[in-house]
């Protein structure tokens, strides 16, 4: 055998325990869209128990969240665009846009943390009623994810500026691409069936 | 995989006119209830569609069609737990407040 032969064969290996790893997050997931598809279930039913309380259509402003989705959906493009760049083997533009897809994500939490205080300064917290219950514990996960994926992406963009694109570099930053995607996904069903459906 | 400039850009706009459209059609009242319910739905799942092919890069190639499998699999599991909780739940709370029943008890 060859040294490129050799060389080649690691090649195919390395890059089968890639697919394997991202098979495995990407199961991740979907056990995770398990756990949103709970959550909304639960918020469908809670959702009329407003206890004599207002509902969504009183309660949310849409122009506000129709921004704070499209940062979500900037924040998913922005990431793309670092995709890109790992896929150009460059580091140079893999970091600029994740600094921007970061700054986009935490804008959003910021946003969403905002409204939530001002919903629980107004006395609609969620210990009110059902449907804040329910309201809080859906968007309120899907906040935490984001929040979590923040973390994770200032810990990934400090990798990438110390180690470069290494391999185990290269593959927990698909990960996380799949993860921020993922994260959007969510947002727009909660934009559809919390705050559209709920001002309809 | 090969990644290109003009598929994030092709999903990007799509997202945005899929956003957009049905907040135009909610805040403006363009249609009656039930059929505007079905729209913001429909928009919902077509974006739902757009960004898989082209954020998450599920497709119907050999090489990610176990990825779409599971996918499809966990999208069964998913309406079966909404609907059926919505199915169970609607179906009680109609049981436990029908009049006629409590009397005929």
């Amino acid at each position: 055998m060859t040294s490129v032969a050799i060389h080649q064969t690691h090649h195919n290996h390395e890059h089968e325990a890639d697919e394997k790893a991202a098979f495995g997050f990407w199961i991740y997931i979907l056990t995770d869209c398990l756990l949103f598809a709970t959550i909304f279930a639960v918020y469908a039913v809670l959702r009329p128990a407003t206890f004599g309380g207002p509902g969504p259509a009183e309660l949310f402003s849409l122009p506000y969240v129709l921004v704070e989705t499209f940062l979500l959906l900037t924040s998913s493009f922005t990431f793309g665009m670092a995709m890109l760049g790992r896929q150009a083997g460059k580091p140079s533009r893999v970091l600029p846009w994740m600094v921007v897809t970061f700054v986009l994500g935490l804008s959003f939490v910021v946003l969403e943390v905002h409204e939530f205080a001002h919903l629980i300064a107004e006395g609609h917290g969620p210990q009110s009623n059902a449907f804040l219950s329910g309201f809080f514990g859906l968007v309120g996960t899907h906040g935490l994810h984001v929040s979590c994926g923040l973390i994770w992406m200032a810990l990934m963009m400090f990798q990438v500026s110390r180690k470069g694109l290494t391999a185990p570099v290269a593959r927990k930053l698909f990960n996380l691409s799949l993860f921020w995607h993922f994260l959007d996904i969510i947002w727009i069903f909660v934009f559809t069936f919390v705050y559209l459906m709920g001002a309809i | 995989m090969h990644l290109s400039l003009r598929t994030y850009i092709t999903g990007f706009a799509a997202s945005i006119l899929l956003t957009l459209a049905p907040y135009m059609l909610v805040t403006h009242h363009l249609a009656s209830k039930s059929s505007l319910l079905v729209g913001v739905v429909a928009a919902a799942i077509l974006q739902l569609i757009v960004q898989l092919g082209f954020f998450l890069h599920v497709d119907l190639k050999p090489n990610s069609r176990t990825n779409l499998l599971t996918f499809v699999f966990t999208g069964i599991i998913v309406v079966i737990i909404v609907f059926g909780s919505l199915w169970i739940m609607h179906d009680l709370n109609y049981f436990m407040m029908d009049p006629i029943m409590n009397i005929s008890h």
